[in-house]
């Protein structure tokens, strides 16, 4: 399913995901199928056979690609699993997984979009390593590294921009029809996962658009910062996250619950492991609170609805959840490619299942209520306070831009 | 290819279904011989080294990955194999299970165990009835076209592939299966005892005018033997004109379009074969024929593939007749079926071919040389404009 490199990133979103990280355990090496039954070589003998046809007799324009077969031979493994969230990404795909599931990487601090065939730094953020080296938002991009661009696809673009922090990249660009070149030293960029804003009179909005490792600490900051602004009630938005990585949704947790059960895993051998909520690190255990979630909310982002829900924090507010219980690990090859498979399922605090059954919100919104405001309602009467319910949220000018 | 190996031309997804817009793909079908398991261990031991991240793969999955069931080994193997092949980029090059090798090498011969319905895939994923064949067991049950199957046996068909689908819905002559099915918005659930189930290759008609009607569903295994039958019969009549209708025909074997083709074409080129490298094979047809000089019309639409486009191409080229109908479908490779030592097969594409004034319909197809639509209010009408248009096409010409 997975295979274009263009859908990377857009992966992590749309296969609702809940990850966790594996290493690579195992050297490689082809002396076959250890820890399986004796029969295994025997019975893979008919792939090669299909091999060994396949090079004797197929027609083909380009000399065969074994590194592409191999790949292909991956993917097949894992289709024939029959698990929706399995998947395989070639070496350049797993970068931006990677790039995407840490939360930063290597890179100038540009906002890259597309617009009528025409790629453009549509936005060059201040004090990045971009702005530093002279280019301007509007730029139009002609080249990197002196190779002219052959692809519209921003991923791709992206994977030849991002670098090692302190190694520099040549971008040739245009500008009022003069055509310039800058040296740009990378730096490391945030790709933030979580918007905030404080609303007028004391509602404090926090959006979460998925899990990656920098998400705890941005929801961190979000909150010193609205509670200096003096939010007086928190409405937390996990609609459309589709998750990310599992891990940080308990250190989400741990800002908002005063210690208990963050979830349950269940192994497949039906071991059942209870996932604790850290100590230590609350912010705003008090606070008044209401989770909106929708039928985009999935994964990571439904650990942490089903948490709060479970123990009594705060109401969900909106439509039924996606129903993803499912955790899947993301495990790097030695070859740089990726793979991810489910390894276990999570269940509630309190021990509820959740594959195929979702949350159901307390406070359930129709498709035409705005369930923000149903959420600042439910919190101006529970906190006893007055919360003006009309304020506007930004809408988060981001999206279809890659950040490089 | 030595030239002992039979050279076919398969209906790729003929099944108890219909095809229309399916294409043939041409194969030859034999077993690995002994040396075979040698290269497959050769081939293993050249690409050890890049292929050692599978192993990698292999291993993560039966360590960690969650399953209430055992691992299905030989599903992963078939699984990895798939996706290898899949890697080419070729949709006409695919892997098949010992099913599904087993149903295409019965679609061959043009008899199998079966419902006898023809179905194509859904939107949803499931796959519907398109036809009922006359005389098939389904015939006598509450199906009727558009019923969609839902589950073979218990096991939802849903997102399979289907190929997979008609290799459940077959299985041995007087053996027991149930449909579960939606019919007029209800599921039913139907057992049906499977019969033996026979495409029809051909049908013949004389027509007003003393006019020669001939079709043929697909050159299979029977169809040369069939044509000659029919064709000595229609010429008994001395009939004006010849109507050949391969509409819906996806293809076959090659060497039955070789043969049917002769019948039609006196000495001349055939097709023009070529490999990736770039070695060719002329082929021709010789002055032995029973339809060699008789006025000839072919008829074709969109479902015309393969060995039909190489008959329809042939006949346009050499101008031997006019070429009626609609665009066919544009499939210009040659593959190969091989089978493997577990009974599954891999199908390669192999060659293009070309017509023979070198003309490439891959992903194109043939004009036809007069363009006539079947519009859905002739369905309805039970008209046939194509067919009504070559009957004045022979009359015409007959005239001047």
């Amino acid at each position: 399913m997975l295979l274009l490199l263009m859908s990377a990133l857009l992966a992590t979103a749309c296969l609702a995901s809940g990850f966790t990280v594996g290493g690579g355990r195992w050297t490689p090496h082809g002396d076959a199928l250890g820890g399986t039954p004796a029969d295994q070589a025997s019975r893979f003998r008919v792939f090669w056979q299909a091999w060994h046809v396949v090079e004797g007799q197929f027609y083909a324009t380009d000399p065969l690609d074994p590194q592409q077969m191999t790949y292909g031979a991956i993917a097949g493994l894992l289709a024939a699993l029959g698990d929706p969230y399995a998947g395989f990404s070639n070496p350049p795909a797993h970068r931006l997984e990677n790039d995407s599931f840490s939360g930063d990487f290597g890179g100038i601090g540009a906002s890259l979009a597309i617009d009528n065939g025409i790629v453009a730094l549509s936005t060059v953020h201040p004090l990045s390593p971009a702005e530093a080296a002279g280019l301007r938002s509007g730029d139009r991009l002609l080249a990197v590294d002196g190779i002219a661009l052959q692809t519209t696809s921003l991923d791709e673009l992206a994977l030849a921009i991002r670098g090692s922090p302190g190694s520099t990249v040549r971008l040739d660009v245009q500008r009022q029809g003069q055509p310039l070149t800058f040296g740009v030293v990378r730096a490391t960029v945030e790709l933030p996962s979580v918007w905030w804003q404080a609303l007028a009179s004391g509602l404090g909005y926090i959006r979460i658009e998925r899990f990656s490792g920098r998400t705890p600490a941005e929801v961190g900051l979000a909150l010193n910062e609205l509670q200096t602004a003096g939010a007086k009630a928190l409405l937390l938005d996990l609609r459309d996250n589709a998750g990310g990585l599992a891990a940080t949704a308990s250190g989400v947790l741990a800002q908002l619950l005063d210690g208990g059960i963050a979830y349950r895993e269940m192994s497949r051998d039906g071991q059942e492991q209870r996932i604790a909520i850290p100590f230590g690190v609350v912010r705003a255990s008090t606070l008044p609170l209401a989770v909106l979630v929708n039928h985009g909310t999935a994964s990571a982002a439904e650990i942490v609805a089903a948490a709060v829900q479970d123990h009594g924090r705060g109401p969900l507010v909106g439509e039924h959840t996606y129903g993803k219980g499912s955790v899947q690990i993301l495990h790097t090859l030695s070859d740089g490619s990726s793979i991810r498979i489910t390894t276990t399922r999570w269940l509630t605090p309190s021990g509820s299942p959740i594959e195929g059954v979702g949350l159901l919100p307390d406070i359930v919104t129709a498709p035409d209520q705005d369930a923000v405001a149903q959420g600042c309602l439910y919190l101006a009467q529970s906190a006893g306070t007055r919360l003006d319910c009309t304020g506007q949220l930004t809408p988060n000018e981001e999206t279809g831009k890659v950040l490089v | 290819m030595s030239s002992v190996q039979k050279w076919v031309l398969i209906p790729l997804l003929v099944l108890l279904m219909c095809l229309a817009t399916f294409a043939a793909g041409f194969g030859v079908g034999h077993y690995l011989l002994p040396s075979g398991q040698v290269a497959a261990e050769q081939t293993a031991a050249e690409h050890e080294e890049q292929f050692a991240v599978f192993w990698e793969a292999w291993r993560v999955v039966e360590e960690e990955f969650y399953t209430d069931q055992p691992l299905d080994y030989q599903a992963l193997t078939y699984g990895a194999a798939r996706g290898m092949v899949q890697s080419l980029g070729d949709p006409h090059t695919t892997f098949l299970t010992p099913d599904q090798a087993d149903m295409f090498s019965q679609d061959l011969e043009g008899s199998f165990g079966g419902v006898g319905v023809t179905i194509s895939p859904t939107d949803d994923g499931y796959v519907q009835v398109v036809k009922l064949i006359a005389g098939g067991p389904a015939e006598k049950t509450i199906l009727q076209p558009g019923d969609v199957i839902l589950a073979v046996n218990g096991t939802s068909i849903h997102g399979m592939d289907q190929n997979e689908a008609i290799a459940l819905i077959r299985g041995e002559i007087g053996t027991e299966v149930k449909l579960l099915v939606r019919h007029n918005d209800e599921q039913v659930e139907l057992t049906i005892t499977r019969a033996q189930i026979t495409i029809p290759t051909t049908e013949r008609d004389l027509l007003d005018g003393n006019i020669a009607y001939l079709s043929l569903a697909e050159f299979n295994a029977r169809a040369t033997a069939l044509v000659q039958a029919d064709l000595q019969e229609l010429l008994k009549s001395k009939p004006i004109g010849l109507i050949l209708d391969l509409r819906g025909n996806p293809g076959g074997y090659l060497h039955i379009v070789e043969q049917i083709g002769d019948e039609f074409l006196g000495e001349g080129p055939f097709v023009i074969e070529r490999s990736s490298t770039g070695d060719e094979s002329r082929r021709s047809t010789t002055s032995r024929g029973s339809a060699e000089e008789i006025s000839l019309v072919v008829l074709v639409d969109g479902g015309s593939a393969s060995a039909s486009e190489i008959l329809a191409g042939a006949v346009q080229d050499r101008r031997r007749g006019a070429v009626i109908g609609e665009q066919t479908y544009g499939k210009g490779s040659v593959q190969v079926t091989e089978r493997l030592s577990d009974g599954s097969a891999v199908t390669v594409t192999i060659r293009k071919w070309f017509t023979p004034s070198d003309r490439a319909i891959d992903g194109q197809g043939l004009t036809p040389d007069i363009i006539v639509e079947f519009s859905q209010e002739d369905v309805q009408a039970g008209r046939d404009p194509q067919l009504e248009r070559a009957v004045s096409y022979l009359l015409e010409t007959r005239d001047q």
